[in-house]
């Protein structure tokens, strides 16, 4: 499937290369193999490439024709932000794409390509070689990427065949990067929203059209573990919800969300009980997608279905900070306030401190000054909408 | 070395390829040009993934109409390839002629009706080329010409061998970042449908993302506004130079020790209008080094509206606590924090009805004094009734 088919006009191994290329961009342990092809392709006797993300670690990646794990660690912890750094600073001027040579570089930066990278680099990584062509190969907001090719100090130079291929390779290394990149923004970004739909107040659970869990917020979890205390897996949330639940509780959806909310009369939520309160579930079917107007994705039934979980007693908690900067709350009166809203009565309170009635209504008439608000009904609805 | 040369045209081709194969709108072009340089009259290019039909699509060189085919025939055209080409090499370049010798009829015959619409009629399909052949995803493209119109020549045929590994590959490309974008897509519609208020903010503390519910309350509360470049105001100076120093402090530190032992920090904005102050909470989206000049999302922030009217479905209320319809809506009433002398001015209704009345629903509801009732309305609602239209909430026919 990944073999080039033969043809009379070309020698197969640049359109070999070139598919490869991409090949890697979407498996990067493939790299080392695709840069040994153009090491040999273009006559040179190593070839190295490096992509440098400046907000995530893990998303670095570095590799050679000829590989030394050891050194290519090395290189990702120590010194990849280095190099992509001066890279950046000192060939500010090149051109993405473009194949350098040593003499090209000279031109660009001033000095030679081993002096912007340092002694101690080229003697940790590149002993005994030099470097003969480099292409900048992205030049993001936070990232960068490069391929450069080295020979042995005693070898002859790269020929100028060597370098024209290499010029044919670097449109395709250039989009292969802008694949590696578009990939990681992404997962960036989902990665992002999952953290947002994380600190929600309600549950949320996705399903694909399998009905299988693609994402559950850690709310949605703790509501779920409530109804029998297990601990919860997959299987186990999709047991307590079952499809043809799901299939009930859903509405159609389509056409943004704001449209929506003139049917929810029609639909009809999912109530499950548990010891000391209930869930309350309703749920969406995805049916259209809504990316970027140049990008056309068609769609016509169901993608995957949001579940939105509501707890009637949840644990709730309030802020101190908070209370204390907007309403000079203070500890004693969150106390009695937090009673308030998980449920308990003024008594309750009375109660649970030893304090005397009389004292507990003392505070309450302080906290509903403080607070602008003249009924406890009133009070416990502020201090909901404000809870964490 | 004149060998290794590839055609200038087929460098192009193939570069083009390779772009389309990330933006997808490219494909129209890329097909045309193809089917000048082959001499075919139209080409078409299809996507078909069982279960993720969001990723699905065919572009076609010349005839625009193809959304009504994916509706309609690219799931019986792509079972019907998945048959036909069972078991060949993905890539491999079939002519007409083969395709009949592997199924005994012509491509139009053995797929029937999609190649029976309008725009397809008067055309043969010359190459067919198998792209994907999975279980569940199946991709293909094939080059069509007028039935009367002469044979594709050998060189054509050698040109799109020499072309269709990469064609393969990018149908891989698509497959793999569509797989990101349907989850990006549900990722968001879920704020949506969950009501959050949410913003999310680039290193710059540019607003990269506002919720719909987050518009709903800027629009409704005049302590924080978002300017046109895109940075966050606050009503009054002295709380704009704090919410200045928390974004630069979470951006520059994260959550560190020494500014919270939380998750999480907030801060009230006060209005003179308002008698709440708007609620801020941040969120660090846990970057281990923050750079400038970069577009993606670093912070997030929720935000409350103390007084945002809320919604509670009626038909909920009805179907778990078994509310009548005039209980339902005077619950309605209750959760956005309306009295109970409120309500009987409303209503025309004398206080003892009203009063009675709740009774009823705090019996329903095994609640036990309005306090409790209003916690329970409110931590069941999720939606905000700026869309539902008021008539609903204070219908006299009751």
């Amino acid at each position: 499937m990944d073999t080039c088919l033969e043809s009379r006009h070309i020698k197969p191994s640049i359109c070999d290369t070139i598919n490869l290329i991409y090949q890697a961009a979407l498996q990067p342990p493939l790299w080392s193999e695709i840069l040994s092809d153009i090491r040999i392709l273009c006559g040179a006797d190593q070839c190295t490439l490096f992509f440098y993300d400046a907000l995530e670690p893990s998303r670095r990646l570095v590799s050679a024709a000829r590989t030394n794990e050891e050194a290519l660690t090395h290189y990702l912890k120590n010194f990849i932000q280095l190099q992509a750094i001066q890279i950046n600073n000192q060939l500010k001027s090149l051109p993405e794409g473009q194949v350098v040579t040593n003499q090209d570089v000279r031109q660009f930066a001033g000095e030679e390509y081993s002096k912007i990278v340092g002694a101690e680099y080229m003697q940790k990584f590149w002993p005994n070689l030099k470097f003969e062509a480099g292409i900048v190969l992205l030049r993001g907001d936070t990232s960068c990427a490069g391929l450069g090719l080295q020979n042995f100090n005693d070898s002859l130079p790269l020929n100028s065949q060597g370098i024209s291929l290499l010029q044919k390779l670097a449109p395709h290394l250039c989009q292969a990067m802008r694949l590696h990149q578009t990939l990681i923004e992404f997962e960036n970004t989902n990665d992002s929203l999952k953290k947002v739909l994380h600190s929600s107040k309600i549950g949320i659970i996705l399903l694909d059209e399998k009905y299988a869990i693609q994402f559950i917020n850690h709310k949605a979890k703790h509501s779920l573990e409530k109804i029998d205390g297990l601990p919860l897996t997959q299987q186990l949330a999709l047991e307590k919800i079952s499809k043809e639940q799901v299939n009930k509780i859903v509405t159609q959806f389509n056409g943004p969300a704001k449209s929506q909310s003139k049917n929810v009369h029609h639909s009809s939520d999912l109530q499950i009980v548990y010891k000391n309160g209930h869930l309350k579930i309703n749920g969406y079917a995805l049916q259209k997608s809504y990316l970027k107007k140049n990008d056309k994705h068609f769609s016509h039934i169901e993608e995957g279905y949001i579940l939105i979980i509501q707890d009637s007693n949840p644990a709730c908690s309030l802020d101190p900070q908070y209370l204390h900067s907007a309403y000079e709350i203070t500890a004693t009166e969150r106390k009695l306030i937090l009673g308030l809203i998980n449920g308990a009565t003024l008594l309750d309170n009375a109660d649970s401190q030893t304090v005397k009635p009389s004292t507990v209504r003392w505070h309450l008439k302080n906290i509903m000054q403080k607070t602008m608000t003249h009924s406890q009904t009133e009070l416990t609805r502020l201090m909901l909408e404000l809870r964490d | 070395m004149g060998t290794y040369n590839l055609g200038d045209y087929e460098q192009k081709i193939i570069a083009a390829i390779y772009e389309a194969a990330l933006n997808s709108t490219k494909w129209r072009a890329v097909l045309a040009d193809i089917c000048q340089f082959i001499e075919a009259d139209e080409a078409s290019l299809l996507f078909f993934d069982a279960q993720h039909t969001q990723r699905n699509f065919v572009f076609t060189a010349f005839n625009l109409n193809n959304d009504d085919f994916v509706a309609q025939h690219l799931r019986d055209e792509a079972e019907k390839i998945k048959v036909l080409f069972k078991g060949a090499q993905s890539g491999f370049v079939f002519t007409a002629k083969d395709i009949a010798a592997r199924v005994g009829i012509s491509y139009e015959e053995f797929i029937g009706e999609p190649t029976q619409i309008n725009e397809r009629k008067e055309l043969q399909v010359r190459i067919g080329i198998p792209l994907l052949l999975g279980e569940i995803i199946c991709s293909a493209i094939g080059f069509h010409c007028f039935r009367n119109s002469a044979v594709l020549s050998q060189n054509a045929i050698e040109f799109l061998q020499l072309i269709s590994p990469h064609l393969v590959r990018a149908m891989q490309i698509h497959n793999h970042v569509s797989i990101l974008k349907a989850e990006n897509n549900s990722l968001i519609e879920s704020i949506n449908h969950a009501n959050l208020a949410v913003l999310l903010l680039d290193a710059n503390l540019r607003i990269t993302f506002t919720s719909p519910e987050a518009q709903q309350i800027l629009a409704n509360h005049p302590a924080l506004k978002i300017t046109s470049q895109q940075r966050l105001q606050a009503f009054i100076h002295k709380e704009q130079l704090s919410l200045e120093t928390i974004l630069t402090e979470i951006l520059h530190h994260g959550f560190q020790a020494n500014l919270l032992a939380t998750d999480g920090i907030s801060l009230p904005l006060q209005h003179p209008d308002k008698l709440h102050p708007l609620k801020l909470c941040f969120i660090s989206l846990n970057k281990s080094n923050v750079l400038l000049n970069s577009n993606e999302s670093c912070l997030a922030i929720y935000l409350t509206d103390p007084e945002r009217k809320r919604f509670i479905s009626p038909a909920y209320l009805r179907q778990a606590y078994k509310l009548t319809s005039t209980e339902a809506q005077l619950a309605q009433l209750i959760l956005q924090g309306l009295t109970v002398a409120d309500i009987s001015q409303l209503r025309h209704t004398s206080l003892e009805t009203i009063r009675w009345q709740l009774k009823q629903i705090m019996h329903k509801t095994q609640t036990h004094s309005q306090a409790e009732l209003t916690r329970l309305l409110l931590l069941l609602s999720n939606e905000f009734n700026d869309s539902i239209p008021p008539n609903i909430l204070v219908d006299a026919s009751i």
